[in-house]
């Protein structure tokens, strides 16, 4: 009879995790990540499953410079890793060293991921661009130090403007630590030359391996802070590198980028001239219609001969006085038929047409007498005739 | 012989503030709503501030100097492009 052999539930744990250990080497595993989650710490925490099982599996953080892209649910991924178990539950998990995408390359993977995440904090968008410095008078690049780059900048940027201070910050622009120096290089554009008016930040032509410092985190995240205006400039027509989309303004080739940096010399001295021009033209013109003004009014009759304002008065006094004496006489004549006139009317009733009739008037004492009770026999009465008068005695 | 204030303070302005100014007074003076006086002393400023902008152009030399940082300072040293 064996002796039962009891052991606790940690010993046993222990005996699995250390069966697992040694039995399993590093495997590669396909599966479908979910629930993943990373934390604070750093660590990632996810499954990986197919259509009928999942596995637990974490990505601790010393380990997570070997994923070159952002593990997230419902990405296909084929992953390193040792099978092993988590005592404290007794759970079987897997610790990852390295994972692939299955779909698409690690690079691109990453670089939507990227771009999706930048898009998100608003750093692509269009209202944060600014407005490049119409005339600067000191230009920044951040470009390799050597090659075409560098010198169709500064050939450009002193043919179009002279007069500019162009500052080179020359940075290593393809490989290892090239983006850290990109972004070291932008960022001392703003700390240690902050009087500097615009940053140019790109390179030549190259393949999409070469370039691809412009398309890393830490290059857009300079730029995004930069408080000097970017143009971006990495010679490429096509495709559009994170830097591109980040930068105030994206120029094809760093040629362009230099022809967008400064105005031309003789477009500005062109127009200078013409506002010159205008300004002798308005003058010109104003001084002519100023003259023309003063000669028009110097040049007024009553000006030339101030005499003709009392010539005219003048005359009217003397036509006036000739026709005074003739109207005068018209006055009068009026007057006289008028006379006339009136005086014919007094006649038609006058007494005295009565009388020439054969009637007479009788008075006594200067009354008239109407009634011969207004007598006594005995008075005097005058008699009025039409030519003469008659002194009579009243009889009866 | 020390120049007038306002002449030297032009010097100094931003190009493009001094070309504003320039562009500003033509529209004044073009509006002619200004005394004669007005509009003489405005043109004269004008072609100060003109022949000022111009000569800006025109005596402007090149400079460029390479930039990097050597123990935690900036250096600037003149700049040519390497040969590769």
């Amino acid at each position: 009879m064996t002796e039962r052999r009891v052991l606790t539930v940690s010993e046993v744990n222990a005996q699995v995790h250390e069966l697992l250990d040694a039995s399993f080497p590093e495997l590669w595993i396909e599966g479908e990540v979910s629930n993943c989650k990373t934390y604070l710490s750093g660590h990632t925490y996810l499954s990986l499953k197919d259509e009928k099982a999942q596995l637990r599996a974490v990505l601790f953080k010393g380990a997570a410079y070997g994923v070159k892209f952002k593990l997230q649910d419902g990405l296909k991924v084929l992953v390193r890793a040792r099978v092993t178990s988590y005592e404290p539950r007794g759970e079987l998990q897997l610790i990852l060293s390295a994972a692939e995408p299955r779909e698409k390359g690690a690079l691109q993977l990453a670089l939507e991921q990227l771009k999706a995440k930048l898009q998100a904090e608003g750093l692509f968008d269009q209202e944060r661009k600014r407005p490049l410095p119409p005339y600067p008078k000191v230009v920044g690049v951040v470009t390799s130090g050597a090659g075409a780059a560098v010198r169709d900048i500064i050939n450009v940027l002193s043919r179009r403007w002279p007069g500019l201070e162009i500052r080179v910050w020359p940075v290593r622009v393809q490989g290892e630590g090239a983006a850290a120096e990109i972004a070291a290089a932008v960022r001392g554009f703003n700390t240690l030359a902050p009087d500097t008016e615009v940053l140019l930040v790109g390179r030549g032509g190259g393949s999409i391996e070469d370039l691809w410092a412009f398309n890393e985190e830490p290059v857009a995240r300079a730029l995004a802070e930069s408080a000097i205006p970017t143009v971006s400039c990495v010679g490429h027509e096509t495709d559009w590198t994170v830097a591109d989309l980040v930068a105030d303004l994206r120029a094809p080739t760093p040629s362009a980028a230099a022809e967008l940096a400064v105005p031309e010399k003789a477009a500005v001295a062109d127009r200078l001239a013409e506002l010159g021009d205008a300004m002798a033209q308005t003058l010109r013109d104003r001084l002519e219609d100023l003259a023309r003004r003063l000669a028009y009014a110097a040049a007024h009759p009553l000006l030339q001969d101030p005499r003709r304002l009392w010539e005219q008065r003048a005359q009217r006094v003397d036509e006036l006085s000739a026709r005074l004496p003739d109207a005068a006489r018209r006055a009068l004549e009026r007057l006289a038929l008028r006379l006339a006139g009136t005086a014919g009317k007094l006649d038609a009733i006058s007494p005295l047409k009565v009388l020439g009739r054969g009637y007479a008037i009788a008075s006594l004492h200067g009354t008239v007498l109407t009634r011969a009770s207004q007598a006594k026999t005995g008075d005097l009465i005058g008699v009025r005739l039409a030519e003469g008068e008659l002194e009579c005695e009243v009889v009866e | 012989m020390t120049k007038a204030k306002g002449e030297k303070d032009a010097r100094t302005e931003p190009f493009e503030k001094s070309l504003a100014a320039l562009e500003e007074l033509v529209r004044e003076l073009e509006a002619g709503d200004k005394s004669l006086e007005e509009s003489l002393a405005l043109f004269e400023k004008g072609v100060s501030l003109s022949k000022d902008l111009t000569a800006r152009l025109e005596d402007a030399k090149t400079k460029v100097e390479a930039l990097s940082v050597e123990g935690g300072r900036l250096s600037k040293k003149p700049f040519a492009p390497r040969e590769d």
